[in-house]
Order: C-alpha cells, then structure tokens, then sequence
C-alpha cells in the first residue's frame, strides 16, 4: 500500500537505464558506468576487492567472501531499477557473504547476500520491522519502502 | 586460419564482437510477416529469435494525430527489427527493413577469438541467403547504402590500467595532462573520435566508454566502426566495401591504443612488417 502524498525522501526515477539509450546494434551486455549513480563504481571496486581477502580475514576465522556472493552482489548493484538510490554502506559478512546498509530518516534496509549468492532483506523503521527472501532485483517496492512512499 | 592481409594482428586481442552489416533503403515490397517466413528458412541453424525496436526511425511508417476527434492512426509497417540467434549462442542476425547484420560474439573468455577470414564466409552466405529470399518473395532487391565493420574491445581493469589517470597507457592520442594542477583524476572518461575514410563519404568512428559487464568486471569498452559506400550493390562490392572497412577498423584501432597495450595484446606483426 502506498501513502498517496507521501514526500519521498530520494528522487524516484524508474525509467529503466538501459531503455534511455538508443538501439544499437551491438550485440554483447555491458552497462555504461555513465548510467549509474556516482557511488555505485565505487561500491562495485569495493565488492570486487573483497575477494581478496583471505581465510580469517575477520581475525575470528571467518570463510573467505564466496565467489557465489561477490557475483551475486556486484549484479544486484548494478541492477537498481533506480538513478538515485542513496550510497550503500557494504561491507564483507563473517562467513563469507557480503551485506549492503542503507539509512534514510528513520528507515533502516539491510540486504545480505549469502556465500551461495541468494539474498536476504531486513528493513526496519519505527517499531516494525519485516524481513524476506530477495528474490527480484527489480523489484521497485523496497526502494519505495526506502524513499518513504510506501509503507 | 589467420588473415594473409599484411594487417597488425594479435595473440589476445581484447575483442569479444564483431558485426558485419549492410544498409539499403527501405525495402520495397516488404511486408511484417517475412520476418517470420525469413526465420522459416534458417530456422535450423537459428532455432530462436526475437523482436526489437529498430535500429533507425524508418520511412514507411505514416503517424497521424487528431485533436478534434482524439484518434490516432498509424499506416505503413510497424519498425522492428528482429533478432535470429545461432545455435551455437555465438552468432546473430539482425534484420529490419534497411538493414542486414551478422553479429559474432564471445561467450566467455575461454572463446578463441574469431578472425575476419573466418567471419566473412560466414556473412557472404547468409546475406546470399537473404537476397535470394527476397527474390523469391518478390521483394526488390536491396539498394546497399553503406557497409559496416565493428569490432567491440573490452579492455578490462588491470589489464593495463587500473584507474581513469591511466588511460593514457590505453589510448595513444589522450595525454590526460591538465594545464594546472585545479582538476583532480577524473572519476569518468568518455571518448569519442571520428575520422574520414577516403572516398565515397566513408568514415571511421570510435568510442571508448567505461562500464561493467553482467559478470561484475569493470571494463574499457572500445568500440571501432567503419562505414563506407560500396561500388554498387552486388555482393562482391559489398564485400570489397566490408574488407576496406575493415582494413580500416585494424589500422584504426592499432594506431589508436598504444604500445604498450599492443605489448599486453601480444602483437604478432610490427609496423612496416608485411607478412
């Protein structure tokens, strides 16, 4: 359910940014960093550079970040449906996953990829708190959540 | 099989696409339902397809709009163009009703990379394909306009650089000095470049534009495309129009990359070598 005049607390842009570019006729994926919100290349060096670290990289013998993961995480990054979701805090997950933080007014969204590379949600604000399998990067109904313009 | 063209080559080149294209005016006589009578004909080597927005607005169609009584018609054929994907999940062709192009990828980095000697068979035959489907669907033959050679380059982070202060190591003409010391490394380059090919309007474009591919890796994509008129409109002037282009393409992006890519690439062949 969707508050009607509810303010959201980011910009909603939904248009899908693969569709502002012109047809082309290359064949091969790739997605234009010019696309993407400023912080995101930053977070995707961020999610590449966890791969690195070793067994135990948390001093308590935690599993190294699991290529399942990084994968899985570096996709959901670059597949918001979203120009200006705000800057994630990410970070690598004891046992091997990779979990993404964000903060907005009294709205908290936290999103863990398992070593395997499926994702669970947490989100919290107030006194509810809900929480879920991920299943659709897509799905426009967390960020919504997010901005404050759903409930 | 290599190419005995006397062109630079490389050992491992950063090149996961090339196409192959023609561009003819609209075809007279075409009408929606070819598409699919086309894919009948090739549809054992190219089991799957699929339709999408045209590459260029086209002619035929006819938008009309009224105010007084709010309708909207559309006349002539709906622009699209369709996909046919190979079998081999390496190979495409996309057709609409101006344009014809063969389009081959590498799947991933296991692929070997596929030279054009090995390419142009390939092209030569299908566009042979459509042509003699147009004939015997008594469509006026296409009246080529342009043919076009496009290698796409993924240039990968650590592969020669890491950063966007780097890319002078990649691009031979980009010096990436400022006049001052005001700016500081750029978070995002974006090049693009265009050069006249001799004669007949040719031309060669090319484009390098950071992004990241679906597997995560951040990467310089370097696309090189030449275009240019052939004599006519038979195949063996499409063809001579599609290996001048290439030539084109080769010689482009050598002089466009540096050295010292060339060094990583493993260049077989020097300047001033013929082999």
């Amino acid at each position: 359910m969707y508050a009607r005049h509810a303010r959201p607390a980011f910009d909603l842009d939904f248009k899908a940014k693969t569709q502002r570019r012109r047809p082309a006729p290359q064949w091969s994926e790739i997605r234009l960093l010019e696309e993407f919100s400023p912080w995101v290349l930053t977070c995707l060096r961020k999610i590449a550079s966890f791969s690195e670290l070793g067994e135990g990289w948390d001093s308590y013998g935690s599993a190294r970040v699991q290529a399942p993961a990084v994968m899985a995480a570096t996709r959901f990054i670059s597949e918001i449906p979203l120009d200006r979701v705000p800057e994630a805090s990410v970070s690598p997950v004891p046992g091997g996953g990779i979990g993404f933080h964000w903060r907005v007014a009294d709205r908290d969204l936290e999103i863990e990829f398992l070593p395997n590379g499926t994702a669970e949600y947490l989100k919290s604000g107030g006194e509810k708190s809900e929480e879920g399998t991920l299943s659709n990067f897509a799905d426009r109904n967390l960020w919504r959540w997010l901005a404050g313009e759903a409930t | 099989m290599k190419p005995p063209s006397g062109l630079p080559d490389f050992e491992n080149p950063p090149a996961v696409e090339t196409l192959l294209g023609v561009y003819f005016s609209p075809l007279k006589r075409w009408i929606t339902p070819y598409f699919g009578s086309f894919w009948h004909t090739i549809r054992k080597e190219y089991p799957n397809v699929q339709v999408q927005p045209p590459l260029v607005s086209e002619q035929g169609l006819r938008l009309e709009l009224s105010s007084e009584r709010s309708t909207l018609r559309l006349s002539g054929e709906i622009p699209v163009r369709w996909f046919y994907y190979h079998r081999s999940k390496r190979r495409l062709i996309q057709i609409q009703t101006d344009c014809f192009i063969q389009n081959w990828r590498k799947r991933d980095e296991r692929d070997s990379y596929l030279h054009y000697a090995e390419l142009r068979p390939s092209f030569e035959h299908m566009w042979k394909r459509f042509c003699d489907f147009l004939n015997d669907s008594k469509v006026e033959a296409p009246v080529v306009q342009e043919c076009e050679v496009t290698y796409i380059n993924h240039i990968d982070r650590g592969k020669g650089w890491t950063n966007f202060g780097d890319v002078n190591r990649v691009v031979s003409g980009w010096s990436g000095l400022t006049s001052g010391r005001f700016l500081p490394m750029p978070s995002l380059i974006s090049l693009n470049a265009a050069y006249p090919m001799p004669g007949k309007g040719g031309r060669l474009a090319v484009s390098l534009q950071p992004g990241i591919r679906p597997d995560g890796k951040e990467t310089l994509q370097l696309n090189v495309s030449a275009r240019c008129k052939p004599g006519s409109s038979r195949s063996v002037d499409v063809l001579k129009a599609l290996d001048l282009a290439r030539g084109w393409v080769v010689n482009g992006f050598t002089d466009f990359t540096t050295e010292q890519m060339h060094e990583v690439w493993k260049r077989t062949q020097r300047r001033g070598e013929r082999r």
